[in-house]
């Protein structure tokens, strides 16, 4: 990733090179050129480091005399909502959330976009096909007509931060926010970016605000009001946009396939055309909603003898809208597209399964190179774990010595303590969404003749987004479960934002709605823990455990890696691989030593250790023990 | 003109930062760059990959059976991104294993290196494999085993990224004071990649 001097460096001082940056990187750089007042946002991948890299250039920005709120609010509807009401201002404001996180904000949104907006407000949603770091593969443009909102979306990270400035022009002029819309390989892609100045805010005095009641208090006579006047607006920004580049033809010199394209299908699009060296002309989509009937109208009728595909990535949604067009304009030749077995159905879009959707469907011999394939034995899966030194493998080993694994349901819930799922710490029955683990366990504990313990698992942010309701409504409903909180002191898994917690306390909040057996503990310290544990989830009501350790990766990038590191000594190893088979952290591996009984003796890579001891709280022996790291490293 | 890399390995062995300088290096030269990256869910342990796309793109991603390189920070992920080279392209192979912790659980034990590399073989005989690790833990910075691989990778004939962009796109990529061992490590890296050329 780029420094941020560089990446909010004057323009002046880069001449006329670009900038290598991360489409997220290149949207932040986007967000201070056009003057954004106000960012409101929950962290989500991958959108996240939007917000994160404006976050990290505050005291950069304020030297510039760019006076920028960015707010870290508690989910995604908070966000939406501050946002909207921070646009009164007239200011521009930008929303970021992933792609579920729309569905956390869609109340607000579905109705404040009949409403509009005084000040430009774009709505940045990142969606992650493949489902890279999500828990569904969920196509937002569909979004976009259910809400009669303009979206935008960019081909790459140039073109996202290029739009974002046309995204601000739709949304002042027509007062309606606007999507713009990335996915994982504009967010976490890089690309050279030119860069323009900085503008900052220009913030008034004196704020006066002016907001009409008869539009902005949404009571059905006032709603029904907002409903003409959007129908109409869209009219409006879709005659707007008919001139608009953003929508555009690209002429081709083999004229049997025309193919339209939007988004991030474009790209691969265009490695297909230069590979096979297939010149066909392409429509390329930008401004997906209004739907360009125009441009997509005249394309049909220019290539009425040819054949059009339609590429793009994640659901049917172009193919749906082009083929209700072709319908009502009577074209007559032949559309392929999803249903044809152009691009999958499901998963991310890549160069490869273009070219293999476009061999079925071409009468033309395309060339796939062939792969060969891994003798089977050679290749293991690597999926994503706890980290060495995580807190939450410590506490998900008390729960274990203090709850059986065989006798409990768990409901966990979204972050990194959801890995804790797999083995062989099974701290999981079921995750759905943000904030779903208090729901789940307590439903679950209503369920008649249901014996097992419920557990449900919750961290410090998630608890702040959306636990809080369903903690509330177990205590009023009578459930009967524990609640775990795993408090890491860090929204971790998107990189370290900030959340409430730094201000507010999960174990008084408990207290305040009413839980009786609040207790918190440390994580580090397993034996003490699991005896808390053992009586917390026998009580009659809802208990809450806050266990409370910092993320490892935070705390040794602020001071540094402990100077005691741990061995196993393995002349008094019995090989009983209690480490192992309890906790398996990634710095535990199968040595090459072998005891006088023949058990192989584990060994602690030294490399991958976070040392914190834990596998020395496991190890039934003792046989773990520190050393100082002088001794063993020679450091 | 197309010029792509694949770096593949574990999260936490510095293989983002060793995509900046590519990057940082090429468009100090003039190019295009296209490239895409793991992030997120896997902040330690997890199976990591980035591409570095050069020239003529379009798309972040490498397509199958096209890259120039595929520098392997760890042999298991090599050979995982191996359909990634193209079929004359190098291997650059960090011979240090790194079990995954659910392979650990499963009782089995870790392929011979040996062994992935002469599967690697079937993709493209062009394998340059060294300890990078042990090296780098030899300087007393097993982490600098991806500056170390980066080195390699700045003798592979035909890159159009010259030693002087990389050089200069490493000074800037860390704090000063790390530079000189960082330089050695390349220059390591470096030297032994002209032996196997020899």
């Amino acid at each position: 990733m780029a420094k941020l001097k560089d990446i909010f460096q004057d323009v002046k001082e880069v001449g006329k090179k670009n900038l290598v940056l991360l489409g997220n990187e290149a949207i932040a750089r986007g967000i201070v050129e056009l003057g954004v007042a106000g960012v409101f946002t929950y962290p989500g991948t991958p959108s996240s480091e939007i917000p994160t890299t404006l976050f990290r250039a505050k005291d950069v920005l304020k030297q510039k005399g760019y006076d920028l709120y960015l707010e870290w609010s508690t989910n995604e509807a908070v966000a939406l909502e501050s946002a909207y009401g921070f646009s009164f201002s007239g200011l521009r404001t930008v929303f970021i959330c992933k792609h579920v996180g729309l569905n956390v904000a869609a109340d607000v949104f579905l109705t404040l976009v009949n409403a509009g907006v005084l000040g430009g407000l774009v709505m940045i949603v990142a969606e992650d096909p493949e489902m890279h770091s999500s828990q569904n593969e969920q196509d937002n443009r569909w979004y976009t007509k259910l809400a009669n909102i303009p979206m935008f979306e960019p081909s790459d990270a140039r073109e996202a931060k290029e739009m974002l400035k046309s995204a601000f022009e739709v949304s002042e002029k027509f007062e309606t926010p606007v999507i713009l819309r990335t996915v994982t390989r504009i967010a976490h892609s890089r690309a050279d970016i030119p860069l323009n100045p900085i503008t900052n805010p220009n913030i008034p005095e004196d704020m006066k605000l002016k907001i009409d009641p008869s539009r902005f208090v949404c009571v059905p006579g006032n709603a029904r009001q907002n409903k003409l006047r959007i129908l109409e607006r869209v009219e409006r920004i879709s005659k707007y946009m008919v001139g608009s580049n953003w929508n555009r033809i690209e002429q081709g010199k083999k004229q049997e396939h025309a193919i339209i394209t939007s988004g991030s299908a474009y790209a691969y699009t265009r490695e297909v055309i230069n590979h096979l060296e297939l010149d066909f002309p392409v429509l390329k989509i930008g401004v997906s909603h209004p739907f360009p009937k125009k441009i997509v109208g005249d394309f049909l009728k220019v290539y009425s003898s040819s054949t059009i595909l339609i590429i793009e990535e994640a659901d049917s949604v172009l193919e749906t809208f082009v083929k209700k067009l072709s319908f009502e304009e009577n074209f007559l030749g032949k559309i392929i597209g999803r249903a044809e077995g152009i691009t999958p159905p499901h998963g991310e879009l890549t160069t490869r399964k273009l070219l293999k959707g476009l061999s079925r469907v071409l009468n033309q011999e395309v060339s796939i190179p062939s792969i060969p394939s891994i003798e089977g034995d050679l290749l293991f899966s690597r999926p994503p774990v706890l980290c060495p030194g995580c807190p939450h493998r410590a506490t998900f080993y008390a729960l274990n010595k203090s709850v059986p694994k065989r006798h409990r349901i768990v409901s966990t819930d979204i972050g990194c303590y959801t890995l804790g799922a797999s083995p062989p710490l099974n701290a999981g029955h079921l995750v759905i969404c943000m904030g779903s683990s208090l729901g789940i366990g307590s439903g679950i504990s209503q369920i008649p003749n249901q014996k097992e313990p419920i557990v449900a698992i919750i961290g410090d942010s998630t608890f702040w987004h959306t636990g809080l309701p369903g903690l509330v409504n177990a205590v009023y409903n009578n459930s009967k479960l524990l609640l775990l909180v795993v408090d890491n002191a860090a929204t971790a898994m998107t990189g370290f934002q900030p959340n409430p917690g730094e201000k507010l306390s999960i174990a008084e909040a408990a207290k305040g709605v009413g839980v009786n057996l609040v207790t918190e503990v440390d994580a580090f310290d397993p034996k003490s823990s699991l005896e808390v544990m053992k009586e917390a989830v026998k009580f009659d009501g809802v208990s809450v455990i806050v266990s409370k350790g910092e993320c490892r990766i935070q705390f040794v990038r602020r001071e540094g890696l402990p100077d005691i590191t741990y061995l196993v000594e393995s002349s008094r190893c019995v090989g009983c691989h209690t480490c192992i088979n309890r906790i398996a952290c990634p710095a535990i591996m199968w040595s090459d030593q072998k005891n006088d009984k023949g058990k192989v003796i584990p060994i602690i890579d030294q490399f991958l250790c976070a040392r914190c001891g834990l596998c020395s709280e496991v190890c039934p022996y003792g046989v773990i023990v520190p050393k100082s790291v002088k001794e063993v490293l020679g450091e | 003109m197309e010029y792509q890399i694949f770096l593949a390995g574990v999260g936490g062995q510095g293989i983002l930062s060793v995509t900046d300088i590519l990057c940082n290096a090429a468009v100090e030269m003039g190019f295009t760059v296209r490239g895409s990256e793991t992030h997120g869910m896997s902040q330690r342990g997890g199976s990591v990959f980035s591409n570095v796309r050069l020239g003529d793109v379009h798309s972040p991603l490498i397509m199958e059976r096209t890259a120039d390189i595929l520098i392997g920070f760890e042999p298991a992920e090599a050979l995982r991104y191996a359909q990634f080279i193209k079929p004359n392209g190098y291997s650059l192979v960090n011979k240090y294993p790194i079990p995954s912790p659910s392979f650990i659980l499963s009782k089995n034990r870790y392929p011979e290196v040996k062994a992935i590399l002469t599967e690697l073989k079937n993709y493209s005989t062009r394998i340059f494999s060294l300890n990078a690790t042990q090296l780098a833990t030899e300087f007393g910075k097993p982490i600098i085993q991806n500056i170390i691989m980066l080195g390699s990778l700045s003798a592979v004939p035909d890159l159009p990224l010259t030693n002087k962009a990389l050089k200069n796109a490493l000074k800037l990529q860390f704090k000063e004071q790390f530079y000189d061992l960082n330089l050695e490590a390349y220059q390591l890296g470096r030297t032994s990649f002209e032996e196997f050329l020899s």
